[in-house]
């Protein structure tokens, strides 16, 4: 019996830990996973943890316990999964593979889906941008997507994610972040295409910045933000991949 | 003397001041033991006291069956989780770990916020008060248990002990089954956290409060008419059953720091007990998440009693604490009816897999059947209702 306190003690501290970090040194990762906004939430369970680890420190094995040791570890150890998936989750990264499928298609292409197609007429189910931030790395991709009237024949710069189809002309790719609501299980993509005469040598899933005059193009009916380039450049993954 | 009770535990023994000192394990708080036990002198010799087996000591087939799950999660888990490092699993491994990470995240805090608003319920609200509450009008004791959830904000999971409690202290069946449906979903944990899911748009979260109310007065109703404590509940459940953690919860005189403490373990009881449930859910819906393409839903936005149906399906099979399932619903936003995300965030606290095997631990199998089908037909009906009148709740 002793062996299950000590690994109820155990799997608080590990969690303990983890949100901690998370919360405190980890907060590049956990920018990975959640909204800033929500960031209080991990914040307020490492309080909990550490309560519920104080008293468990003190505490003789609940009656409830005793007598079937055996029968409760699975259910102990099941608490550690999410631990060990971290390991993958650091490394992880939501390609295009990923876009495919949390992108709608139709036979003439993706839809973008967070596209305001119309004025006026929000048909996306997103909630209201958030103010744009003024950082260079912080390109408003949201809102050329959602916005692009406010930007058309204007210079902008994005950082975001290559994707090349076949089925797109040589000279056009796609370029693409994740824009999360709550938390990454909801990310969906935000793409523009980029008009650029290398095209088909652009690398897939590598992040890149490209500068150029925004415009709408028509594409199988579609309307869809793009930027002219002459020149595209790769940088390293941004500290915050997602955009909020 | 007596030999021992209970498989040689020595409850019962001779020794008055020994006997006071031992704890009783909760299996025999609520067993027959306290109807048939009755402490004699010490002199007298008393025929020895077999009582049914202890689950302490034989795992209840329920118990095995729980243990065998949990032992292949775990396997299938771990198998994944290794088969993943290989280069042609690797990106699906990668995009399953941040979507369930990214879940878990969001969802434990919630849970162990609302583990820890029941521990402080278990101990500082007497039950006696909510029992008084209940009992003078029966037919208003059904509108009342509705919202009590209001008052007593727990997740699905954790309400079932509860219910167990009330029906022990002779809360009205009606009452009971209405707050088991609506307390899980009429709570301002749940209030809360549907309001950030969907990014403060107050409508989702009314509607769903409200929803959660009515089909759960319904249906506490409708069923009232038909089953009653008689011939409702396991006959375990007729009686007054006696906590068995140990504390003593009743006595005002506690020391404050002492109260906190004994909720405080209550609270961390719940998250060993309920976490589980969670993670299993989330790493499943994770699975989904990343392996179903999202093309495929495209195809039921246009048949919403499908969609509807569907939702529904996940929300039985996801297991996900009410607390949390609004994230998983939002993220469909966009891609199904309203209605079809409001049956999920319906149906879910009400009715999935872990919370039906709980049922099994109070009512009869007509009981929980009625409910099934009763709860099952009433959140179909009323999300098509609502998809016809309110096609968009934004």
């Amino acid at each position: 019996m002793r062996a299950l306190q000590l690994m109820k003690i155990g799997i608080l501290a590990a969690w303990t830990a983890f949100f901690g970090w998370l919360v405190s040194l980890g907060q590049n990762q956990l920018g990975r996973l959640l909204h800033p906004s929500l960031w209080w939430l991990v914040g307020a369970a490492t309080v909990v943890l550490l309560l519920f680890l104080a008293v468990n420190l003190r505490r003789q094995l609940p009656l409830a316990d005793q007598g079937k040791g055996w029968l409760k570890w699975p259910a102990l150890l099941i608490l550690l999964v999410p631990l060990l998936y971290f390991i993958t989750a650091r490394n992880g990264r939501f390609d295009a593979a990923t876009l495919a499928k949390r992108a709608i298609q139709t036979p003439s292409g993706f839809v973008p889906q967070s596209i305001n197609t119309g004025a006026g007429d929000d048909d996306s189910g997103y909630p209201p941008l958030l103010p744009p931030k003024k950082t260079a790395a912080d390109i408003p991709l949201t809102r050329l997507s959602r916005e692009p009237e406010n930007y058309e024949g204007k210079e902008v710069e994005i950082v975001c994610k290559t994707f090349v189809d076949q089925r797109l002309p040589d000279d056009l790719f796609m370029c693409y972040r994740y824009l999360i609501t709550c938390c990454a299980a909801d990310a969906l993509p935000v793409f523009v295409f980029v008009k650029y005469p290398e095209a088909r040598s652009i690398k897939n899933d590598q992040w890149i910045r490209a500068k150029g005059p925004f415009s709408r193009i028509e594409n199988a009916s579609i309307t869809v933000p793009s930027i002219q380039t002459e020149m595209v450049e790769y940088i390293p993954e941004p500290p915050f991949p997602f955009i909020f | 003397m007596v030999e021992g009770v209970g498989g040689g535990k020595g409850v019962g023994g001779g020794d008055a001041a020994n006997e006071r000192n031992t704890p009783i394990p909760p299996s025999l708080c609520n067993s027959q033991f306290f109807l048939t036990f009755i402490p004699t002198p010490p002199m007298i010799q008393l025929p020895l006291y077999r009582p049914a087996p202890d689950p302490e000591e034989e795992p209840r087939g329920s118990e095995i069956i729980a243990f065998g799950l949990e032992y292949a999660f775990l396997t299938c888990v771990l198998l994944f989780f290794f088969q993943g490092m290989s280069p042609a699993w690797g990106n699906l491994l990668g995009e399953l770990s941040i979507t369930f990470l990214a879940i878990i995240v969001e969802a434990l805090p919630f849970m162990l916020i609302g583990s820890l608003a029941g521990g402080l319920i278990e101990v500082f609200i007497p039950v006696d008060l909510v029992d008084r509450l209940f009992r003078r009008r029966r037919l208003a004791a059904v509108f009342l248990a509705g919202g009590m959830g209001l008052f007593f904000p727990v997740c699905e999971c954790a309400i079932v002990p509860v219910v167990r409690r009330l029906l022990g202290k002779g809360v009205p069946f009606n009452a009971a089954i209405t707050f088991l449906l609506a307390g899980p979903i009429v709570n301002g944990i749940v209030a809360a956290s549907t309001a950030i899911a969907y990014r403060y748009d107050w409508n989702y979260v009314f509607v769903r409060l409200g929803m959660g109310y009515g089909i759960a007065v319904f249906i506490g109703l409708f069923l009232g008419l038909f089953f009653h404590r008689g011939n409702g509940l396991l006959p375990a459940w007729k009686v007054l059953p006696t906590c068995g953690c140990g504390h003593d919860h009743g006595s005002a005189g506690q020391a404050l720091l002492l109260r906190l403490r004994h909720a405080l373990e209550h609270a961390g009881d719940d998250f060993f007990d309920v976490g589980r449930y969670l993670i299993v859910g989330a790493f499943i819906a994770a699975l989904m998440r990343s392996t179903i393409d999202m093309n495929t839903f495209l195809s039921l936005k246009d048949s919403p009693w499908l969609a509807i149906v569907l939702m529904m399906a996940m929300a039985l099979l996801l297991n996900l604490c009410s607390e949390a399932d609004a994230f998983i619903a939002a993220s469909f936003r966009g891609l199904m009816p309203d209605a079809a995300m409001m049956a999920f965030m319906v149906l879910g606290p009400m009715l999935d897999i872990k919370l039906i095997l709980m049922y099994f631990s109070v009512f009869r199998k007509r009981v929980i059947l009625s409910l099934i089908g009763t709860v099952g037909t009433t959140v179909f009906l009323a999300m098509l209702g609502l998809h016809t009148f309110f096609p968009k709740l934004h």
